[in-house]
């Protein structure tokens, strides 16, 4: 007997959307503007923050989207392109907090795979 | 959270021609220990690797080699052929081949025919590094430097190396040494226990919080993978494992011990050859800690008398004690680290399905390996890329366990402890 893939919601800015170069199957993106928060999280097995290292964390949205994934028994991941050159990125740091895995990877083309491979 | 049925072949399929099998072909392989050669004409042995069947030998002049396991003439295993005169002769109709594969002497035939020039079987390059002979198995030109993963470049008497027959596909193996949330369960009540593990401060750690998070970063060969778990109010104990593509890990330290390390190595797609490395960059390993780990500590086994198999096995459980389970000496039963780990991960079956799986946080090691493995074998299919890692100085790093403050990320504040610097303490609790 086969299994349904795991279904993950995405969330993060520009950046995040421009990585995920195609729609996949069993994953939707909550984008910031639209406000979606519990209910768009639905039946989701993981939420997933994409962000570029360098990006400006909106902390507040972070910690009320996590603290809303795991009331309702979702997990919670990050994954981070690109390398901390310069101490500590406030980005990962905020992630580091929000996330029960973190994930940093050097090249954005690999964001897509590895989304795909969290299904 | 699963692979997908193509994704899952690909990953395990290494025969020569699928884009893994030719993956792993363009590393130096762990092929067989120094010991199964010990010298100059000794009796060869069998040796299969990548589902291909080879024979090893070392010739007249203390030369390695690694050839193909039959005779080209009529399919007569070389095993059972003479090691003379620099060369293997086979034992039928003494068709002689030397180290490169080539037909030195065919004295079935007429003395005046020159047919063996003709006739060549496969070779492939084998060299010792310390106690391990490595094989390279793919195409001359694209040949690697030598491995300078720290254990295969310390002094002998710095090494401890073992290996048994492990019955799964490569990978399940290699998951098992990346996962590194599985100590705080299957290990739990070993690690006081174990004389290469007691003592560390580390194991309180370990085992007061069962829920270590993860952060896992690409490195140049392959994959940091940090675990940290609450050590008090201010800081983090972490614990980050190296992972070297395409299969070797390294354990983080247990306090003052010798660090462990491992290598996966496919026989073929359903058995691997789990190689298991005791190793301390400053010291001889001591004659007490020698016989413990020939007696089956620590990460090694006991064997069954004259095989690399080990004696608990599938056939009696794993020796499987449930008194010692019940009175929580062994969190699953099973004696000994090692055979805790393959007990469980044979018990899956030689081959995992992973389409089928439901993978967690603490499983982000494993998501990451797959995809350097995927990319890398898709990468060398479609555009002859060269695989990450072969650079010797991507492998000089190291495992470490540490203590850092909560607000400072491992890669920042581990950097040190991350490089291997010849001649240097590893950094350990």
């Amino acid at each position: 007997m086969s299994r349904a893939a795991a279904r993950i919601a995405v969330t993060g800015g520009s950046a995040a959307r421009s990585f995920l170069r195609a729609e996949l199957d069993d994953v939707r993106f909550l984008t910031p503007e639209s406000g979606e928060g519990v209910e768009a999280l639905r039946d989701a097995d993981m939420l997933v923050f994409v962000a570029d290292v360098s990006e400006t964390p909106d902390d507040a949205r972070i910690a009320r989207l996590a603290a809303e994934a795991r009331e309702r028994g979702i997990l919670v991941a990050a994954l981070i392109v690109g390398v901390e050159r310069s101490g500590p990125s406030p980005l990962l740091a905020t992630l580091r907090e929000a996330a029960d895995m973190v994930m940093v990877i050097r090249e954005a083309e690999d964001v897509q795979a590895v989304v795909a491979a969290l299904r | 959270m699963a692979l997908t049925a193509e994704q899952q072949q690909t990953l395990i399929a290494t025969n020569a021609g699928t884009p893994m099998g030719e993956l792993l072909r363009r590393y130096w392989i762990p092929a067989l220990l120094a010991e199964e050669l010990p010298g100059p004409d000794c009796p060869p042995v069998r040796v299969r690797l990548l589902g291909e069947d080879l024979v090893g030998f070392c010739d007249s002049e203390g030369r390695y080699a690694l050839i193909e396991g039959f005779c080209p003439h009529r399919g007569v295993s070389l095993f059972f052929g003479r090691n003379e005169e620099c060369g293997l002769r086979c034992s039928y109709h003494g068709w002689k081949f030397d180290v490169e594969g080539r037909c030195v002497d065919m004295p079935s035939e007429p003395e005046e025919s020159n047919f063996k020039h003709k006739v060549r079987i496969a070779a492939y390059p084998m060299i010792r590094l310390g106690a391990v002979l490595w094989a390279y198995m793919g195409p001359p030109e694209a040949r690697p430097a030598p491995p300078e993963i720290e254990w295969a470049t310390l002094p002998a008497e710095n090494v401890y190396v073992s290996k048994r027959l492990q019955r799964t596909n490569y990978l399940q193996a290699l998951e098992g040494g990346i996962d590194s949330s599985h100590v705080s369960f299957t290990h739990r009540f070993s690690l006081d226990d174990d004389p290469l593990h007691a003592g560390a401060l580390g194991n309180v750690y370990l085992k007061a919080d069962g829920r270590p998070r993860f952060e896992v970063v690409e490195s140049d060969a392959g994959l940091y993978i940090g675990a940290r778990r609450n050590a008090d109010d201010e800081r983090y104990y972490w614990r980050i494992t190296q992972y070297l593509m395409p299969w070797y890990t390294i354990i983080p330290p247990f306090g003052e011990h010798l660090i462990g390390a491992h290598a996966w190595v496919p026989i073929d797609d359903e058995t691997c050859w789990a190689w298991s490395i005791n190793y301390h960059p400053l010291r001889a390993i001591t004659a007490e800690e020698r016989r413990v780990m020939s007696s089956g500590s620590g990460i090694h086994c006991v064997y069954k008398p004259g095989t690399y198999e080990p004696v608990a096995d599938a056939s009696n459980d794993y020796l499987i004690d449930r008194d010692a389970q019940r009175a929580k000496k062994s969190f699953s039963g099973v004696a000994g680290i090692a055979m805790q780990d393959a007990s469980l991960q044979e018990s899956m079956g030689p081959i995992q399905d992973r389409t089928k799986e439901r993978l967690g946080t603490s499983d982000s090691g494993i998501i990451m390996a797959r995809q350097r493995l995927l990319r890398a074998a898709k990468a060398l299919a479609d555009d002859g890329a060269p695989p990450p890692g072969l650079d010797p100085a991507a492998q000089r790093v190291r495992s470490a366990a540490l203590l850092l403050p909560k607000d400072v990320p491992f890669q920042q504040g581990a950097a040190d402890a991350l490089q291997l610097r010849p001649n240097t303490a590893f950094v350990s609790l």
